[in-house]
């Protein structure tokens, strides 16, 4: 039994999507040689690429086997976008683009809308008392809001727009999921419904319904009480990116912060909704048993009138080096934890291939150093790896480093026992069977995702929306086939110093 | 790949279609959407190849799927030899088995060598283990097959058990108990598991910092040596390898491997409800949302009444968002972001009821209440047909993706191979649940929910959340999941006494079932009357049955087996309800022998104390089960059997010996009936099928 695992880090993190480890994974075998792979350029050449005119990127690869596909819709949207004071919208909103339209999931339209209206002056006017502190109108003005809120609710037709695709089959892969940089809206269906997602996908971003706004923010509440507040890493991990940015939005959680969760308004999702959801900033790829002669006529017939939206803009914030190092303990009624983490480049950087490289033989392979040397080793850790691209790779951002200490082992001596192993893997350098190795399995990494519908409709659109071109998923081995030891003892040297280093340890908090 | 962008406008212009945009409208509602047929998708069955022993006439079987689409390969082995077929005072030993078989190595590499060597050709491999089965699974390029079937046929042939890899397991294992604490969702099912399925029971158990300290390498070579050989083997194989290359690579792995011998049975679980419906605490201070979960009695998948129970899953607590549940709990009141219930799917032994979701502190009562309610409904008025075929559609539309891969379809028909389970079975059984009425949900799940009987864990702080609780039912708070409080010295010592009296604890210990014949004499309106009556109780899985002729020489018969019982009459036969078997399980529970077992095998489930008039009290989950009242030598001379306030005292008048097992010879009630026991049989042998009664 593996006790701890890097499956819990990913769980704290999985309201941040699924973050890819940001190896450029179409590298080759060996020592620089790049081996053919069998079955990739085939794929590779059923991809179909189309524009609409108002930007809309869709990709289609047609897949023989089950009559199902797989659609996955990215839009360069995420938390880094959000307003100091409204963090959590991008993800609350992606929770609001399953509440349907004015003709999907309302019971009387005219009526929902005007009582609509109602609840969110109501609300606003809640908001405004509250901040007077005066207790009598806090409660008139929470009483009016409650009354509203029952009159909003009873002409809503509840989960109108999940029941539809749920009932056409796609009731175990309906999801969506919200990062710092992306949003995602996932669904696998049976092939003959391909037109309904196209209605569906069009009702959900043309003009969405924002109602039963704030129980769903009760909701998203809920979710930030088990993943955060609940969760060890995910309250470590929290206070670990507080502490490490002081300027970039990476800083701020993407479930958002209490405070906001509960002071935004349904006005407020609508602005973000009219700034940042124009199609030019969606993706979306459909993989599997689709035909792109009959498909791309319906996509246009769906798709090409919605708004391309402004031009977006990218976050223009540079994050100050940072010359000492940051410390940060956190109080949880939980057992200790250790994470060590520090600034490096996006992944558009040169180095970051070498980076993620050195970072796979570190602390994600069977033999890893970290494995290796402190969980088979020394004992001290009961888990320990290694991992990029914290919160999100897009700007520069965290590699890092976690060790869960074993019963007798103290959290100083396990940290100490981490950089120890960084040092000798810095100074000494991966051996060629541990290079080859990481080449390796970047390769067959790249063949695994290929395997599956929904995995490879998530890696086209992340690599088209990040890269800029989805061909890169594929592409030539040049960059990682270069890689030499020297190069990774070069940025490991360079990145992972101590001064740059930010460190957040979980205390065990004392029984009262 | 197609620059469609630039031939699009062709395209558009030879399938006859108007111009995008939105000058051809577009249909007003999904409704509108002409939906094709979607025709039918049968994928060929895998290719099954004999695996033949190099030792002997026993086979192993291979299925294959060929999928030359890209160079990898993925496979399974897996061998009849889970948990349920560790020693049973080793809790914990078939996990540190599979763990230490995984990174020991063998006499050809070691288990660092290993992994080095994975590493360097991508390779993966895990070993794990479930309730019945140990399971390797790998996946690697096509071209490194042959080199990875042959370092786990060397693992399995000769695995080394190195110490330090044990003890880097073990040391890993300990971690992991403890950090169990740390997850509320971990801590509530292992809680319900100790209380639905019972503490001592093969499935209730857990391991404990002891008991994963007791085992030694020679435990986990004796496993090995008694569960992993090719006659207990099923292997699958899928991707870009010819299945006849997949059959010859996998015979040079496996075919030395001994031959073991069929796996011995293994227990059905028995569940337990309380009598009324109970709350059980776990604290967990200092966070600020409460994890509930609900457990309850469910049904294997090839029960009859299982496509009606699916089927209820889908109204009322899953698939998607469009439940009752998700949509009254979540969408509605906000209370919950993961909300859900259902029944889930056992396959040789019943699943289990679930209901679960987390809510912030001050709202578990409100919670708690609406899901109850929730789950209720059902029970008592029928699911309104439009919603049944919503849930219908939801269920079987996503159907199609139980076969999309071709691993999806190899782990299908291996599971069909390892339960010998009809080829056709998936198929038959989404025809079942497409013709599953109204009417047959409401009584499968009224048949398996007993409304006043919930059993709850939820973990959270108990000083914020019990005051809330006790306004929903009873609260009790659990002092510890993993082991019971230690029996206090004084309970102890009237424990040893009883023993001493009544032949020594080993006799009590291996008691695992018994028989008895008796005669109930009272007093009717003609008079004095007996009734002969014949029983047979085992304890794990606990089953009953007896036998009961009355004076015109008709004999009813009530029988018990895991979450069915039956009664028989003059009108033939009937299904017990859900409450009826619980109550009778709950008598049984508290019977005299069940509790002298209990005591003998030192059961964590059972606490002992002692009250204030010197009896021996026995609880269960913070519920007084009964107590025994003891001679000054030790012998119990009366039993008083609790139920919530209820107590009913039966005097022991007699005890009486036939062999090695003292019985109880003579009771009365407190009506004064009286009991003569005339036979005791312990350990009897029982026909197959004692207690199932069948028409």
């Amino acid at each position: 039994m593996l006790p701890i695992s890097s499956v819990t880090l990913a769980l704290a993190l999985s309201y941040t999507a699924a973050a890819p480890s940001g190896l450029p994974i179409q590298e080759p075998v060996g020592q620089g040689e790049a081996a053919p792979l069998t079955g990739v350029a085939k794929l590779q050449a059923s991809v179909t690429e189309h524009t609409l005119d108002n930007g809309w990127t869709f990709l289609i690869v047609p897949r023989e086997g089950a009559p199902v596909a797989s659609f996955h819709t990215y839009i360069d949207v995420g938390g880094v976008f959000e307003d100091d004071g409204a963090t959590g919208m991008a993800h609350m909103f992606e929770h609001m683009a399953f509440k349907g339209s004015a003709r999907l999931g309302s019971l009387d339209w005219e009526e929902e809308e005007l009582a609509l209206d109602k609840l969110e002056k109501a609300y606003l006017r809640l908001r405004r008392m509250r901040k007077t502190g005066r207790e009598g109108a806090i409660a008139k003005a929470k009483q009016t809001f409650l009354v509203a809120q029952k009159k909003a609710a009873s002409l809503v037709d509840a989960e109108a727009f999940s029941k539809i695709l749920e009932e056409a089959g796609g009731s175990s892969s309906l999801n969506a999921s919200t990062s710092a940089e992306e949003t995602r809206y996932v669904v696998s269906l049976p092939s003959n419904q391909i037109e309904l997602w196209c209605w569906m996908e069009r009702e959900r971003f043309h003009e969405p319904v924002l109602r039963e706004f704030y129980k769903e923010r009760d909701a998203v509440m809920e979710e930030r009480r088990m993943r955060v507040e609940s969760s060890p890493f995910g309250k470590l991990i929290e206070e670990l990116l507080a502490k490490a940015f002081t300027t970039h939005p990476y800083r701020r959680p993407v479930i958002g912060y209490e405070a906001d969760l509960n002071n935004f308004s349904r006005t407020d999702a609508q602005a973000f909704y009219a700034k940042h959801y124009g199609v030019r900033r969606f993706t979306t790829a459909i993989v599997g048993d689709v035909d792109p002669i009959t498909l791309v006529p319906l996509l246009e017939r769906y798709f090409s009138d919605l708004a391309a939206g402004p031009e977006p803009t990218e976050v223009d914030v540079t994050e100050p080096k940072q010359d000492a190092e940051r410390r940060v303990d956190v109080t949880f009624p939980a057992m200790p934890i250790v994470m060590a983490a520090w600034h490096v480049p996006s992944r558009s950087h040169p180095d970051s291939v070498a980076l993620n490289l050195g970072l796979s033989i570190l602390g994600q392979a069977s033999a890893s150093r970290l494995e290796t040397s402190l969980v088979r080793g020394s004992g001290q850790a009961a888990d320990a790896g290694a991992d990029g691209g914290l919160p999100g790779d897009r700007y520069p951002n965290l590699a890092f480093v976690y060790g869960i200490p074993t019963e007798d082992t103290p959290i100083e001596e396990l940290e100490a026992g981490i950089y120890q192993v960084m040092d000798t893997f810095t100074r000494e350098g991966p051996t060629p069977a541990e290079l080859a190795g990481a080449k390796n399995r970047a390769r067959a990494s790249l063949l695994r995702g290929l395997q599956d519908n929904e995995a490879l409709a998530a890696d086209l659109c992340e690599w088209q929306s990040k890269s800029g071109d989805w061909r890169n998923l594929f592409g030539q081995p040049s960059a990682l086939a270069e890689v030499t030891a020297n190069d990774i003892q070069r940025v490991f040297a360079r990145y992972f110093t101590q001064q740059a280093r930010t460190v957040a340890t979980l205390v065990p908090a004392k029984p009262e | 790949m197609i620059m469609f962008k630039s031939i699009a406008n062709l395209v558009l212009a030879l399938a006859g279609l108007a111009a995008p945009g939105l000058s051809q409208e577009l249909p007003n509602s999904p409704g509108a959407i002409a939906t094709p047929s979607l025709g039918e998708f049968r994928p060929p069955p895998p290719l099954a190849l004999e695996i033949q022993s190099a030792t002997s006439d026993r086979n192993a079987t291979l299925l294959v799927i060929e999928n030359h689409d890209l160079p990898l390969v993925s496979g399974r082995m897996i061998f009849e030899a889970g948990t349920l077929r560790e020693p049973k005072d080793k809790p914990g030993l078939g996990e540190l088995y599979a763990e230490a078989l995984r990174e020991g190595g063998c006499a050809d590499f070691t288990g660092s060598e290993l992994n080095t060597w994975l590493d360097a050709q991508a390779a993966q491999l895990s070993i794990s283990m479930t309730e019945d089965h140990l399971r390797i699974e790998y996946s690697c390029l096509a071209e490194d097959l042959e080199a990875t079937l042959e370092r786990i046929g060397s693992l399995l042939r000769e695995p080394s058990f190195a110490e330090q890899a044990v003890e880097v397991a073990r040391m890993q294992t300990l971690t992991a108990i403890s950090r169990a604490n740390d997850d509320s969702a971990e801590l509530a099912q292992m809680a319900m598991d100790r209380l639905l399925l019972g503490a001592s029971s093969r499935f209730g158990q857990v391991a404990t910092p002891s008991s994963i300290e007791s085992i030694r390498a020679e435990d986990l070579r004796a496993f090995h040596g008694t569960n992993i050989g090719i006659d207990r083997l099923l292997m699958g194989i899928t991707g870009d390898v010819k299945a006849e290359v997949a059959g010859r690579l996998s015979t040079a792995a496996v075919a030395e491997l001994p031959v073991v011998g069929l796996a011995s049975p293994t227990d059905t679980p028995s569940f337990w409800v309380p009598d009324n419906t109970t709350i059980y605490v776990v604290d967990r201070p200092g966070v600020p949302q409460t994890e509930l979960l609900f457990g309850g009695p469910g049904l294997a998948i090839t029960d009859k009444d299982h496509p009606a129970l699916t089927l209820w899953t889908y109204v009322v607590g899953a698939g998607g968002m469009s439940n009752r549940m998700a949509q009254r709990v979540r969408t509605e009141l906000g209370l919950a972001y993961g909300v859900g219930c259902g029944f889930g799917s056992g396959i040789v032994r019943p699943g289990q009821f679930y209901a679960y979701c987390g809510t912030r502190n001050d709202a578990v009562a409100e919670a708690i209440s609406e899901m109850i309610d929730v789950i209720t409904a059902p029970n008592f008025d029928l699911v309104p047909k439009p919603e049944l075929e919503a849930a219908r559609s939801r269920l079987l539309g996503s159907h199609v993706f139980r076969y999309d891969s071709a691993t999806e379809q190899l782990d299908r028909a291996m599971t069909l191979r390892l339960y010998g389970m009809a080829s056709d079975f998936w198929e038959t059984n989404v025809a079942r649940m497409g013709k599953v009425t109204p009417e047959e949900v409401s009584l499968a799940a009224a048949k398996m929910i007993s409304p006043a009987r919930f059993l709850c864990v939820a973990v959270g702080p108990a000083d914020e959340i019990v005051p809330k609780l006790a306004t929903v039912a009873n609260v009790v708070l659990l002092d510890q999941v993993r082991q019971a409080a230690d029996t206090p010295d004084d309970a102890n010592a009237l424990v040893e006494s009883i023993f001493e009296n009544l032949g020594g604890r080993k006799i009590w210990s291996d008691l695992d079932s018994f028989y008895l014949k008796h005669l109930v004499t009272a007093m009717g309106p003609l008079g004095p009357y007996g009734l002969p009556s014949e029983e047979w109780t085992t304890f794990a899985p606990l089953q009953f049955r007896s036998d009961q002729r009355a004076s015109n020489g008709l004999v009813t018969k009530t029988a018990i087996q895991a979450y069915k019982g039956w009664s028989t009459s003059t009108f033939g036969l009937t299904e017990l309800s859900a409450n009826a078997i619980n109550v009778r399980k709950s008598q049984l529970r508290r019977s005299l022998y069940q509790c002298l077992h209990r005591l003998a095998i030192r059961d964590t489930g059972l606490v002992a104390t002692v009250d204030k008039a010197g009896e021996l009290v026995l609880s269960e989950n913070g519920n007084v089960l009964c107590s025994l009242a003891m001679d000054e030598n030790g012998t119990p001379v009366a039993m008083t059997l609790h139920n919530g306030d209820a107590q009913e005292t039966i005097k022991l008048l007699e005890w009486n010996r036939l062999g090695a097992y003292p019985f109880v010879a003579l009771t009365e009630d407190s009506a004064a009936a009286q009991v003569r026991i005339v036979k005791f049989i312990a350990n009897p042998e029982l026909p197959e099928g004692h207690f199932h009664l069948a028409k």
